[in-house]
């Protein structure tokens, strides 16, 4: 400390270095992603509390009951869900049967892709952005934008690979816009995150033109438009809700994404073999 | 000195691993609020330390947060070393040995921090009721969960000022 003798213009530069980073981030070339502190200090610690976490979590059901009711209650849910997602496919299919080629296609694609395991060690410090920091990093072939996945549906993408841990945004993070259709009709529309409804682990169909037909329980799924992030035919979810507004193009839509965001503790990241 | 440097480091990293790792059990609210851990030692270390130790926590505690969790690495460290140095600004002016002065602090110090982090962050604040929504669900729920906190913070941090170093009215002539 004795090093800085002046403290105004320590503290000018420390706005000059914030600046920088900042900076460097944007345009990557410092590859800060090898200052990985999450990977080499913190991970084993993040791995622990989380785990402690999530046990503290489980233990709060003290009467056996419960744990019955709850059991039960998570299988008639698996079963729910499984359901839901046949009929998305039945839908998606019944529209698809004419285009067999792409259906082809398709297959191939996720041919492509390795499936990696990774757990979520840590969320976002702040109550505004959802992101999570995983357990695996570029040494296990993790790139930046890859697409993460649980088995259901789509959760978001890689934003920064580190060497042994690696950062995602979901797909209800204010910051995320994944290109998607309505499974029915194909029609194009967008899917954002919005900062209101993020905490209910929902997200946005916002701008729909005006000559697109959105109606509630209609199944959306990624587009794959060339160039963009995410594979065609991920399942996102389904709408809940149509909003109407003042201002251009005058209505928006509310959907419930096929993953559960408060509950997701392990997830699948697309990796290219 | 260094060694006070190094611990300083070592518990905002602490800190941060917690934050990051926090459990949902404590979230509460609609919005499933957590309070920001870090952000309250910030400030309480600027309130009782002055503007430019209280920059330099604040910075590193952001750069902390930026490296864990953080999009852009230095947008918290930025925002970091900006509230510390405004909170710090309360240093010579304010008594410190009332708790409730302190806890003010704090509540003030989340609602501004909060507030610009959003704006800054890109949130559309100024659309429709989301400025409603931001401070009703988010901005206040969190204010008050720090100063809940901050509490027990504030009284472990007099503790140790007093027992371990110069009182803290001395601060005000430095």
């Amino acid at each position: 400390m004795k090093i800085f003798k002046n403290k105004t213009i320590s503290i000018i530069l420390l706005v000059v270095v914030a600046v920088l980073l900042m900076l460097f981030t944007f345009s990557d070339r410092l590859g800060l992603s090898s200052i990985d502190i999450s990977g080499f200090v913190v991970k084993p610690v993040q791995s622990l509390l989380s785990n402690i976490s999530s046990r503290f979590g489980s233990t709060t059901n003290v009467f056996k009951e419960n744990k019955i009711l709850q059991e039960e209650r998570d299988k008639l849910k698996t079963q729910i869900s499984q359901l839901e997602t046949d009929i998305a496919g039945l839908e998606g299919f019944k529209s698809r049967m004419t285009e067999l080629e792409n259906s082809l296609q398709l297959k191939e694609q996720f041919n492509d892709f390795n499936f990696l395991t990774t757990d979520i060690i840590a969320k976002d410090a702040g109550n505004w952005s959802i992101n999570y920091v995983i357990n695996k990093g570029s040494n296990d072939g993790i790139r930046k934008d890859n697409v993460v996945v649980v088995d259901k549906g789509l959760v978001g993408k890689v934003i920064w690979a580190g060497t042994n841990t690696s950062k995602i945004q979901a797909i209800i993070d204010p910051d995320s816009n994944v290109s998607a259709r309505i499974s029915s009709n194909r029609s194009l529309v967008e899917v954002s995150g919005e900062f209101k409804y993020k905490d209910r682990g929902y997200c946005i169909l916002n701008y729909i033109d005006k000559d697109i037909n959105v109606s509630i329980n209609d199944y959306i799924e990624t587009s794959g438009l060339q160039g963009s992030t995410y594979p065609k035919g991920l399942l996102i979810g389904k709408v809940i809700q149509i909003e109407s507004i003042n201002a251009e193009p005058g209505r928006y839509a509310v959907i419930e994404p096929i993953v559960d965001f408060s509950k997701l503790e392990q997830v699948f990241v697309l990796t290219q073999k | 000195m260094k060694v006070k440097f190094f611990i300083s480091i070592i518990l905002i990293i602490l800190l941060g691993v917690v934050q990051t790792t926090f459990p949902k059990t404590f979230e509460f609210g609609y919005a499933g609020i957590k309070p920001n851990l870090l952000l309250i030692f910030i400030i309480l270390s600027a309130f009782f330390k002055g503007s430019y130790k209280g920059g330099i926590i604040g910075f590193t505690a952001g750069l902390v947060q930026d490296f864990l969790t953080g999009r852009i690495i230095g947008f918290y460290a930025l925002i970091g070393l900006g509230i510390g140095i405004l909170v710090g600004w309360t240093n010579s002016r304010i008594y410190k040995e009332n708790i409730i002065i302190a806890t003010i602090i704090i509540f003030i110090g989340t609602i501004f921090y909060e507030f610009s982090v959003a704006l800054l962050l890109g949130m559309k604040l100024f659309s429709g009721d989301n400025l409603l929504y931001a401070f009703k669900f988010i901005i206040f729920p969190e204010a008050i969960y720090n100063s809940i906190i901050s509490v027990i913070v504030y009284l472990v941090m007099n503790y140790i000022n007093k027992r371990f170093k110069k009182v803290p009215v001395r601060d005000m002539y430095n």
